[in-house]
């Protein structure tokens, strides 16, 4: 993970080129009243993602953003590294969940149960009402000092030590809260196949029975394939790639994908990003692409 | 900016002019229809044929004037008297305080609506509801405004009590009857698909997951009105927390409908 006040002094550093930089990318990198966000469209996103879940028959998993700049930046690589690089088990464990990025006080509007705090995500069950909200809680491990370590030896292996761990501890988390055993597991194939047509879901049960599940099965009915596959390697294989494509390749609600490479931030589908500042710290690859939880660029140059 | 001045001359007119009293004070209209037939009304001599309301100050005297004669009439305090059609026939009702039913060009209404800072709503009978803090009331110092007019001052029949909550617009609990019940069938459907943001325009209606409800226009910390919901057959009952009337809305695919077919849609 990059370290935020390095990358922040030398973008000082470079001078004229940060003072004139737009509002967007100066606020990417500030803690502002704001925050960045537009609160509307994030209540109306969640609620999208809300209601797909409810549809669906699957867990909403919000990826909480939080209100101070520095912690969102820590969270957003956090994040990334997990989806990007995470393993099957843990694709196929996000695959059964409708993700989303959202503030804690846009969450609590739609979900007043989600209860006070940050938590680094929370979990709604949206086939029960009231919703049932299950607060995700994690210690992560951070990088060691650019400015102290960077010169130490085995400085960049506990940079991906750290990187390891945080993937470890979030994967961890998640499995315990989607798909903690087998009857869990079993539980969300139940929910999914109540909410779902019920021709979708024979053609979903044959399709695992041959060993090949179309796409938009994998997409439309994820816990039918895990609870039924579960001895079918290479369809969770199939299903955590489904996921990369829907979690990964894809935004999120609620989330921009952005990648940082030290100098500066692309944010991806935007065609009018920004460089700024090179040499302004070094991003470790697994980190490098990560969520950006701003408003677009577009916008905030108005 | 015309809108803006307008606003401001207009509270300087309430104030300079002692605004009418929804509770003291009673209110004339006339229809389109009785317009055309040459129907207008006086007010202690004066006499006004404009499409708005015009307020009968408590003791003052009200006249029907008609191509045959004048008739007196006897306006109470707090009633509104509608003189409808080319026959002139008069209705009495109780004065709406924060709603007014007009008809008119989009445009025209609208800023007759920011003139009285209230918010318009197209209905599907092709009239509006203009609906804001005493709009009925701020309406009848207007006189007239250019494209506004036709005054439908009686809502639907079918419904009335459904309209007047369903618009949330404050108003007196009301006994719910059997009738009422069973104007809106079909199944009940299940609480937790009702959750969600619904929009209209740009107001905001939200059901929350843990059984909650409200309604803003611009900031949700502020709501216009909130409470409680649950699902009822082919709809949904909203129940204010401020003791006001249950509003029904059905479920009509995915959105939520009112009586005058205002949707809500996720």
């Amino acid at each position: 993970m990059i370290e935020r006040r390095t990358f922040l002094t030398s973008a000082a550093a470079a001078g004229a080129a940060t003072l004139s930089a737009p509002a967007w990318i100066s606020r990417a990198f500030a803690q502002e009243g704001d925050n960045g966000r537009d609160r509307a469209a994030e209540l109306r996103d969640l609620s999208a993602a809300y209601r797909r879940a409810q549809q669906q028959g699957r867990p909403l998993l919000v990826l909480v953003v939080p209100e101070d700049g520095g912690a969102r930046w820590e969270r957003a690589h956090a994040f990334g590294e997990l989806l990007n690089h995470g393993t099957d088990a843990t694709l196929t464990n996000l695959a059964m969940a409708e993700v989303a990025c959202s503030t804690m006080t846009s969450l609590r509007r739609l979900v007043p149960q989600a209860g006070d705090g940050e938590p680094w995500m929370v979990l709604v069950e949206p086939d029960q009402h009231p919703a049932v909200a299950r607060r995700i809680a994690v210690e992560l491990p951070e990088n060691p000092s650019q400015w102290t370590d960077r010169e130490q030896p085995d400085y960049e292996q506990r940079v991906e030590s750290a990187i390891d761990q945080r993937m470890a501890i979030l994967s961890a988390s998640l499995e315990e809260a989607i798909a903690g055993d087998a009857e869990m597991i079993a539980r969300r194939a139940r929910v999914a196949e109540h909410a779902l047509d019920a021709a979708l879901v024979q053609r979903v049960h044959a399709a695992i029975r041959r060993g090949t599940v179309p796409a938009e099965l994998l997409e439309a009915a994820p816990a039918i394939v895990r609870a039924g596959a579960r001895d079918r390697a290479p369809v969770l294989a199939q299903l955590a790639e489904n996921a990369r494509e829907r979690l990964v390749r894809r935004p999120l609600p609620g989330s921009y994908w952005a990648t940082s490479w030290g100098c500066g931030v692309t944010v991806e589908g935007r065609d009018d990003n920004v460089m700024v500042g090179c040499g302004m710290g070094h991003v470790p690859e697994r980190s490098r692409r990560f969520l950006y939880w701003y408003t677009s660029p577009a916008s905030m140059y108005e | 900016m015309r809108n803006t001045i307008a606003a401001l001359a207009l509270g300087l007119l309430a104030i300079a002019c002692e605004a009418p009293d929804p509770e003291r004070d009673g209110f004339v209209v006339v229809d389109e229809d009785a317009r055309n037939a040459g129907i207008a009304v006086e007010v202690s001599g004066e006499r006004h044929s404009g499409a708005l309301p015009v307020a009968i100050p408590e003791g003052a005297e009200a006249a029907v004037v008609r191509p045959g004669g004048v008739e007196p009439i006897a306006v109470e305090p707090g009633e509104l008297v509608e003189v409808v059609g080319a026959s002139g026939e008069l209705r009495h009702r109780d004065t709406p305080r924060d709603q007014i039913w007009v008809g008119g060009d989009e445009a025209s209404v609208t800023a007759f609506a920011e003139m009285i800072g209230a918010r318009a709503t197209r209905l599907p009978s092709g009239g509006w509801a203009v609906e804001g803090p005493d709009a009925f009331v701020l309406a009848s110092l207007m006189g007239s405004v250019s494209g506004v007019g036709a005054l439908a001052m009686v809502p639907p029949a079918d419904r009335p009590d459904v309209i007047d909550v369903a618009l949330f617009v404050d108003r007196a609990p009301v006994e719910r009857t059997a009738a009422d019940d069973a104007a809106l069938a079909g199944p009940t459907p299940d609480a937790a698909s009702l959750v969600g943001l619904y929009a209209h325009g740009d107001v905001s209606l939200l059901l929350d997951a843990a059984g909650g409800w409200s309604l803003w226009t611009t900031d949700p910390e502020q709501p216009v009105r909130a409470g409680t919901y649950r699902p009822r057959p082919g709809g949904v009952d909203f129940v204010p927390n401020d003791g006001g009337a249950v509003a029904v809305m059905e479920l009509t695919g995915d959105a939520l409908v009112d009586d005058l077919g205002v949707s809500f849609a996720p």
